[in-house]
């Protein structure tokens, strides 16, 4: 398997999107190939930092929102 | 905004008639809890604060004047999201602030290429990520093109499925996978460009 259809088939394990068979090759190339573990453990550390970053970056809600969508409906 | 806007072209909705009680308590418990992550989206999609909030309002109004289309015990998260999308993409988009969009569907082409991948993200290093600070990684995710951004925003910020995301941008499943991948790559490149330029990497 080249180093592109792995790296495919990390994208799909780390979404838990992964099915038996793609689970099964991933499993077995990590077992018996470092270099494909590394990989696997770099790209998971990679999207790991770069999700929490997002997710600390988020934008408040200003805080006028959700009451003025209620006012326009009458809630 | 026609009825198709909100529904998943291959759902034949089975419309509810609610009491005015029953849609506005769905409106309250079930589409209000969601509005911190809407105007999210709307503000990653707009890079404009009023801009975001005149999307989330409008998609609001349209979920209510719509709520006979939504099911009670499914997605109210993703059909927002759906309004949302398509909110965006048939009137926003026309008046938005930002300059002319690049056509997504050359940029997928360009980066399904068989060659693409290989000269890609080589050099971006946990390590220097992890010195960035998320203004400098937000302006990476802003500089992929929308189509790209959002799925990752889908996915990594908001956590829906292939399939939820599937129904939220009406594309095939396989499609979100090949463009989440190559949005993914396309992001670790912005920030492998701007770790470089940026001196993070000596």
């Amino acid at each position: 398997m080249d180093e592109r259809r792995f790296s495919e088939i990390v994208q799909l394990v780390l979404d838990n999107e992964a099915d038996e068979e793609s689970r099964a090759i991933f499993e077995e190339k990590i077992r018996t190939c470092v270099k494909s573990c590394g990989s696997f453990e770099k790209e998971k550390s990679l999207r790991e930092t770069i999700k929490q970053k997002l997710f600390d970056h988020k934008k408040d809600i200003p805080n006028d929102l959700a009451a003025s969508i209620k006012k326009s409906i009458n809630l | 905004m026609s009825e198709q806007e909100v529904n998943t072209d291959n759902q034949e909705t089975q419309r509810q008639k609610y009491s005015d009680k029953e849609a506005a308590r769905i409106f309250d418990q079930e589409f209000m809890p969601h509005v911190n992550s809407m105007y999210n989206f709307a503000y990653r999609l707009t890079f404009d604060e009023d801009d975001a909030k005149d999307l989330v309002q409008d998609t609001y109004l349209k979920a209510f004047r719509f709520i006979n289309s939504f099911e009670q015990g499914t997605n109210a998260k993703a059909w927002l999201f759906r309004i949302l999308k398509n909110s965006f993409i048939n009137e926003f988009r026309k008046k938005s602030k930002q300059p002319a969009k690049v056509d997504y569907n050359e940029v997928e082409s360009y980066y399904n290429s068989d060659d693409i991948d290989e000269n890609i993200t080589t050099d971006l290093r946990v390590e220097t990520v992890q010195h960035m600070i998320g203004d400098e990684i937000t302006s990476a995710l802003n500089g992929i093109p929308v189509d790209f951004r959002t799925v990752i925003i889908l996915s990594d910020l908001e956590g829906f499925t292939y399939e939820e995301m599937s129904k939220i941008l009406d594309i095939p499943i396989g499609t979100v996978r090949s463009r989440l991948h190559r949005a993914r790559n396309m992001l670790k490149d912005k920030l492998a460009v701007y770790a470089k330029e940026m001196g993070y990497n000596k």
